[in-house]
This record gives C-alpha cells, structure tokens and sequence, in this order.
C-alpha cells in the first residue's frame, strides 16, 4: 500500500497533474463562487473536456472541479449573504454577521483555512479506508452487488423523505429511461420506438449535464439579476490562528461528520454543513454568538462541506455507490476513461486509482491557496454577468454533450432531460435520484440477470452473510423515513408525560 | 391559461405526462420477448404505482381545496410571469440544437450567442458582435484542436473551415 501511495504521490505532483489540478481547481471555485450555478453543474459541464485526457489527468481535474466548487459558494455567502451553493447556506449566516461587523477578511480566511483543512483529512480518510473497504468488497459477489445496488437506490427513500411519492417515482422513470437500449442478457433492443440511434441506450453524461445544467441556467437566465454587486469594504484577508487553535474539537467533530454523511449514499455537502453547524452550535460555550458572527459556525460549516468531498468517494470507488450528487458523475466520468469502480480497482488500476486519491489530498492543499486568490479577486467575481455566463454554459453543455459519442441523440436527450428536470425540480420532485438510478440500474439488473441464473430459489442467497449485511442496510434506508417520525412521536409522548 | 394553473393542477399536468410516457413504453414492452421482459416490466409496475399515488393525493389535494375555497397558490414562479420567458428560451435552445447539423456548429452558435445577447438586453455593438466572435471561435478551437472532437459542419450551408 505505501508503495501505491508513494507511486500516486509521484504522479499526482507532476507539473501537468498540478497545473490540471490548478485549473480544475479555479473552474470549480468559480462555478460555487456564482449563485445557481454548482458543483455538481461545474463536474457535469467538465467531464466531455476531460473525455480525451489520459484517466489520472482527467480524473485529477475533476476533483478539483469538485473540491472548488464545494469551496466556492462560501464566497458570495460571506460577502453579499448569497450562498453559492446550498452547502454555504450556514457559512452565509456568520460570514453575513462578519462582514457587517467589518470582519470580511478574516470570515473569508477562515472559510478558506477551514475547506482546504477538512478537505485534506477527508482525502486522508479516503486513502485509508478505501483499500480496507476494498479488501471487504473482495468477497461481493452477483447476489451481493444486487444488495448494494439495491441499498443505493433505497436512499432515494432517504433523500426525498417528505416528498418520497415523487422521489421514488423519479427513481423509477430513470431506472425505467436507464434500461433503454440493449438488454445484458440477450442483447435484445429495448424501447428503441424504431430508432437505430437508442439501440445502444441513451448515454448517461449528457442526461447528468442536462438534468444538473439547464434548470440552472433557466432559473438564471429567468432571473433578471445580473451581477451580485460589489464589496466596498473588504478587510485584509488573514487566518485568525488563535480561533484555529481553539477549535481544534470543532475541526476533528466536524470532519468526522463530513467523512460520515459523505459515505452516506447521495447525502451531500448540504447535508454535512447543516449538520455539523448545528453540532457546533450545541456544543459550544457561547451558542448565543451563533448567528451574530461565530467563527466557530463557519469553521464547523466548511470543514465538514469539505470532508464531504472525499468522504463520498469512499462507496464510489470501492463499491461503485457515489456519495453525493457530483460523486454519481464522477462515477460516470470515471466509467467513461475506463476505470469502473469496485475492489478489483486496486488491483488492476491500482497505479491510476492512488493517483486521484493522493492527487484529492494535494488538491486541497492547493485549495488554500487557489482560494485565497479568488477572495482577493472576490469583487471581480461578483461583477460578472451571469446571465450572460448562463448563456455560454448553455453552449458548452450542448457542445459537450455532443462531443461525448460525437452525435445529436446526447444532445437532444440533455435538453429533454433539462426541460424535464427544471419542470418537475419547480414542482418539488428531487432530481438527486436520477444520477444514481441511471448509474445503478445497469448494475442492479446485470447482477440480478446472474444471481437468478445462479440460484434456482433466490431466498437462497441470504445464505450469504454480506448480502444479508447489504439487504439490512438496504431496509433500514427504506424504513427509516417512516420510522422516524414514530420515534418522533415517541419521543414527544415521553417528554409531555 | 396564465391564471388558472395552480400547484395541484401542474401536479395533475406531470401525473398525465407520465401516463402517456407509460402508455408509449408499454407499447414498447409487447415487442420485448418474454424472458427479458420482467425488469422493464417491473419497473413500469413500480412507477405506474407511485403516479397513481401522487395522483390520488393531488386530487386529494385539489378537492380539499375546492372545499375550504382557497387555492393551492399560484405555480407563479412557473407559468405566471415567466412563462413566456421560459418558453423563448426553450425554442430558441431547440432552434440551436436543430440549425447544429444543419447550418454547422460554427454558424448555429454564433447565431445562438448573438440572438441570446440580444434578447438578454446586451445593448453594447461591441459585445454583440465581439463576444459570440470569440465565444464561438474559442469553443471551436478547443474542441477541434485539443479535445480532437469533430463538431457538425452542416447540411444546408457548409463553411469551408
């Protein structure tokens, strides 16, 4: 394993590798740093330009795409409230108190300080318990793979709860949309309605761009708002050490919870950052500071949106379950070079697959510096049109869904997915589940085909012991919706009596 | 139309537009030979299951409101002052992706960018004219030259380059 990493180190630190890094790193933070548009956006809108990249260059931008543009939406956040993406919505509140308190260099320090800090340890954790979970993953055989396909679709069940009727039936249609094309049993064309071009299926990317791009630039472009205004009074930029070393718990508990939501499937730096803010905030000696400028707040916020991003390639490259929406195109990013993702990864890509890991731990040292120069070039940012950049977004998402498999079928399909997605997303239908339906279903119904071929009674195969490890995670993600609000009710029943 | 689409109603639009989407896969379905049908066919199950649910509940929905004589609020943000926004943009990215293999990438997307400027309200001549120059140029460049993708030329009108 040191040798991997030592290997992964080597090639992660080549110039070219840091200057894709650097660039991945500056699309990324540019993209969080604009309100609408998102991390998941910016992965989607990048992966047709890493297409014909060699597999570590490529997947070594991305990540900086990824890290930055969870990184970026805490700068509109601090500085003019706006987060830029949902992830900064607790930044937001502090930095809001800071800079109103003439404090904007020392929130944006922070914030930087804190992503690039939580960011490293996920990617140290990613590095650790990847090749653990690997060797774990050895023993998956068709029956399980069944199970953890199943276990990540079943947190659709999770991710819409309050909308579950929509969230599911999503799940459904795109598992319904992922089966298109030929069957992996006999090859037989399914739902090709006569054309030749769906005899291979619809592709996965330019659905993923479509569905996470155009509903943004709509809303963009619909929106009226050109630029978010300027700073006038922008303090020095500095890192308050002493609120660092103070926080020290602060940084380890919010870490840990980023890494932790990050493995969850599909829950994501929103769900990180929420969490920890309110973790921190009942821990802390002064509470009643919270929302009045704590550094605490952001520190908790940002650390754990960071960790988030290598928390969530932990399942995904070990057991092909993307932690987070940008993680399910990561996943398809990586499919496409050629490295699909499970425990024969390190065995047969192990050279490429240490290179991202290490490569995510260099890319948020780099996050540091990368971001302490788009907080000086903070002002220039906001002024940039938007709708006009909503404009060449739409360019690019057409152009690069064109230039995956170079024909108009992925284009057409990633403006009906985009058209679709705004529609039902205006009506409260969540669109997380459709990247992990698409990416899951091939999976599911491929090890489903086999596992009934092997077994003559399919309730035999809860003879194995990680399936049925798999088939209870998979339950509790499924009952957990309905069963909280018992617990809650409970809970309520014990505190009245 | 504007006026009288509200919550439920839109609701009730998205359950119709994914019966019919069923129906068309359904038919889709009888051509798949019987061994490999079971998937696809469960799946139809499952979300033919979940719309009649959320079906049930907009009716639900609708006739409470019909009853306590208040409205489920206007989808505004939707259909009321930006529906006709919304539709432009709709038929002006669908008139891009059509003129793509017709006119070629180069033409369509500089035609694309100056008419999106415009209705965007860029009044300045020299972004108008400059930034789809560049725009379109730099695209180009980048995928011909460094991404070697080969981008459409046209079938009605064909550039030399």
């Amino acid at each position: 394993m040191l040798s991997n990493i030592l290997t992964g180190l080597v090639n992660a630190v080549q110039p070219l590798h840091l200057l894709w890094c650097f660039i991945g790193l500056c699309v990324g933070t540019l993209f969080g740093a604009l309100p609408g548009f998102s991390a998941t956006m910016a992965v989607a809108v990048m992966v047709p330009f890493s297409y014909v990249m060699e597999p570590q260059a490529a997947l070594l931008m991305l990540s900086g795409v990824y890290c930055g543009g969870v990184y970026g939406g805490s700068i509109p956040a601090i500085l003019v409230g706006i987060p830029g993406t949902p992830a900064s919505a607790p930044t937001a509140i502090e930095g809001q108190a800071l800079v109103r308190k003439g404090k904007s260099g020392e929130a944006l320090g922070t914030c930087t300080f804190a992503s690039a800090f939580g960011g490293f340890w996920s990617a140290i954790a990613l590095l650790l318990f990847s090749p653990l979970l690997a060797k774990l993953a050895m023993k998956v055989g068709a029956p399980e793979s069944v199970m953890i396909a199943l276990f990540g679709l079943s947190v659709v069940c999770l991710l819409s709860e309050g909308n579950m009727v929509k969230g599911v039936l999503i799940g459904f249609l795109s598992l319904l949309i992922g089966s298109m094309g030929q069957d992996p049993v006999l090859g037989y064309p399914r739902f090709t309605f006569g054309s030749s071009a769906l005899i291979g299926g619809l592709s996965n990317v330019p659905i993923m761009i479509g569905i996470y791009s155009i509903p943004q630039v709509f809303d963009m472009l619909r929106s009226g708002t050109d630029t978010l205004g300027t700073i006038s009074d922008l303090s020095p930029l500095r890192v308050p050490w002493r609120s660092i070393k103070e926080n020290l718990v602060n940084f380890v508990r919010s870490i840990l919870i980023g890494v932790g939501i990050g493995i969850v499937p599909a829950a994501g730096p929103d769900v990180g950052a929420f969490v920890s803010y309110n973790e921190a905030k009942k821990a802390s000696k002064h509470p009643e500071e919270f929302g009045n400028g704590a550094v605490d707040g952001i520190i908790a916020s940002e650390a754990a949106n960071n960790a988030v991003t290598g928390g969530s390639l932990i399942p995904l490259i070990t057991l092909s379950i993307p932690g987070s929406a940008p993680a399910a195109i990561f996943l398809g990013a990586m499919i496409l070079h050629g490295m699909r993702p499970g425990p024969m990864l390190f065995t047969t890509q192990a050279e490429n697959i240490y290179t991202v890991m290490v490569g995510f731990a260099v890319i948020n040292i780099m996050l540091f510096f990368v971001g302490y120069l788009f907080c000086r070039m903070s002002n220039h940012i906001l002024r940039i049109p938007q709708r006009m950049l909503a404009v060449f977004i739409t360019v690019l998402a057409i152009v690069g869904s064109y230039s995956i498999n170079q024909n108009m079928v992925d284009v057409i399909s990633m403006f009906v997915a985009g058209v679709i997605g705004w529609l039902l997303g205006k009506r409260g239908f969540s669109m997380s589940p459709v990247a992990l339906s698409l990416l899951l279903g091939r999976m599911l119904e491929q090890n489903l085909s086999l596992t009934l071929s092997i077994y003559d009674n399919f309730f035999m195969v809860f003879t194995r012991p990680l399936t049925c490890v798999f088939a209870a995670l998979a339950l509790v993600s499924i009952a957990f919706p309905f069963v909280r609000p018992l617990i809650k009710k409970l809970r309520n029943k014990r505190t009245a009596q | 139309m504007q006026k009288k689409i509200n919550n439920t109603t839109l609701d009730l639009l998205i359950c119709t537009g994914i019966y019919a989407a069923l129906a068309a896969f359904y038919t889709q379905l009888m051509k798949i030979p019987k061994d490999v049908r079971g998937y696809p066919a469960f799946l139809m199950a499952g979300a033919c299951l979940f719309n009649t649910i959320l079906l049930i509940q907009t009716i639900g929905k609708m006739r409470k409101e019909r009853a306590d004589g208040e409205s489920s609020g206007v989808a505004g943000d939707v259909f009321r002052s930006n529906f006709i926004k919304i539709v432009t943009y709709v038929v002006i990215f669908a008139a891009y992706i059509f003129l793509i293999p017709k006119v070629g990438y180069i033409l369509a997307t500089f035609l694309f960018l100056l008419g999106m400027l415009l209705y965007i309200g860029v009044r300045d001549v020299k972004a108008i004219v400059l930034l789809p120059l560049l725009m379109t140029a730099v695209i180009y460049a980048l995928f011909t030259y460094v991404l070697v993708v080969i981008l459409p030329k046209g079938t009605w009108i064909t550039l030399p380059f």
